[in-house]
């Protein structure tokens, strides 16, 4: 099994009382207490182990915790869990990336997959236009990494390029369309078969840099919406392959290629370059640069270096 | 040096992260600590790159040395002779 199964959010309400605790958000305690007649625990404390329940209400990082804790403190806990925003699809996936220290660290195993995933509704209306974008530009980076991955293959690539065309391609970035929780729970489903890539080991490597030195804050949805261009465009300057993949399995280059555009911010692009610079080459020794669809080498920093969003144009 | 031996050897360098001192023809996977299995995906990926060659997975992960690499390329055409 690699997906959780959705149960209705307004079902929750029916799960035995004892016995049953909601994690969530500080920023959700609220609106969870309102609606869901359990005993709530914010996110900057832990759930006691040996729960009969735990619904999650949260964002991924939130989510992620949550697998982890389960697993290894309270293996018995039958766990549901309710994104607050989309993108990074969490609730359905095997997969939990946790903040130690400075390093991101990657778990992965069926362990970590929620026993259900719930959506609201209401949730999706308390999520601002911008995460909206970046929790799309967020679905998108699994969906066309785990798709150009060398470690997907035939058949499953086919089942992405179905997804990135029918699903992604239709739906409108930056905006409230429930639709997005789905999509993102799927391109992170899919994902998970293969593999990601450089927008990740981007990502994961400049976040807590940013945060420290740069003192930016800055989340992985948004770095991901930034760096999908230039990335696509790197991979794509480094031979025929991504253009012969789009080609075999019938998904229009171009339309793929100005909805990346729409994710791409060149201010936080450029904002950003110093880090990216400072830490190439601690980027290059992430593993998920070493499973990148193109090389990533010393001097490949000069194309991020002078990356320009128009000049790949299709 | 043959120019298909220069790429190559720049290649592995940056795939496996060796210093330049480090590398020569006759070195097997078991000298090289990062030819690991993120070290093989990125090594095909290179290959492929750089001399048009697809390694299938189950191939690139029974190569056991630089001349396997080597040999494998010859069969395709690839001239590694000096």
């Amino acid at each position: 099994m690699n997906e959780s199964p959705i149960v209705d959010w307004a079902t929750l309400t029916d799960l035995p009382k004892e016995g049953t605790v909601c994690w969530t958000s500080r920023s959700l305690v609220a609106f969870v207490s309102a609606r869901l007649p359990f005993e709530v625990v914010a996110s900057i404390e832990t759930p006691r182990s040996g729960l009969a329940r735990l619904v999650v209400v949260g964002g991924g990082s939130l989510i992620d915790r949550a697998k982890v804790w389960r697993r290894e403190l309270s293996p018995d806990t039958w766990m549901v869990v309710v994104p607050s925003l989309w993108g990074s699809g969490a609730e359905n996936s095997p997969i939990a990336v946790l903040n130690e220290g400075d390093v991101k660290v990657i778990k992965m195993g069926p362990d970590f997959l929620p026993d259900a995933r719930a959506y609201s509704r209401e949730l999706t209306e308390l999520i601002p236009p911008e995460a909206a974008l970046w929790g799309a530009g967020d679905a998108w980076s699994h969906a066309l990494e785990g798709f150009l991955s060398p470690l997907s293959n035939d058949a499953l690539r086919e089942e992405m390029a179905s997804f990135i065309r029918d699903v992604l391609l239709p739906l409108e970035p930056g905006t409230g369309d429930f639709a997005w929780f789905e999509a993102s729970a799927k391109a992170c489903s899919l994902q998970s078969r293969s593999g990601v890539g450089l927008i990740h080991a981007i990502a994961h490597q400049i976040e807590p840099t940013l945060k420290r030195d740069a003192k930016e804050s800055v989340g992985h949805a948004r770095l991901c919406s930034t760096l999908l261009l230039p990335v696509f465009d790197y991979n794509r300057s480094r031979g025929s392959k991504v253009d012969d993949l789009f080609r075999k399995h019938g998904i229009p280059l171009g339309d793929c290629r100005a909805m990346l555009r729409r994710f791409f911010d060149e201010a936080d692009y450029r904002r950003w370059m110093p880090t990216i610079e400072s830490s190439w080459s601690l980027i290059l020794r992430q593993p998920l640069a070493r499973i990148n669809c193109a090389l990533v080498r010393a001097d490949s920093l000069d194309f991020f270096r002078t990356f320009l969003p128009e000049e790949g144009e299709t | 040096m043959n120019e298909n031996r220069k790429k190559l050897k720049s290649l592995l360098l940056e795939v496996f992260m060796l210093n330049e001192d480090e590398f020569h023809f006759d070195l097997k996977k078991t000298d090289i600590a990062t030819w690991d299995s993120l070290g093989v995906v990125s090594m095909a990926v290179g290959i492929q790159e750089t001399f048009g060659y697809h390694f299938a997975p189950e191939q690139a992960v029974g190569i056991a040395s630089v001349s396997d690499i080597i040999e494998i390329l010859t069969e395709k055409g690839i001239r590694f002779d000096e």
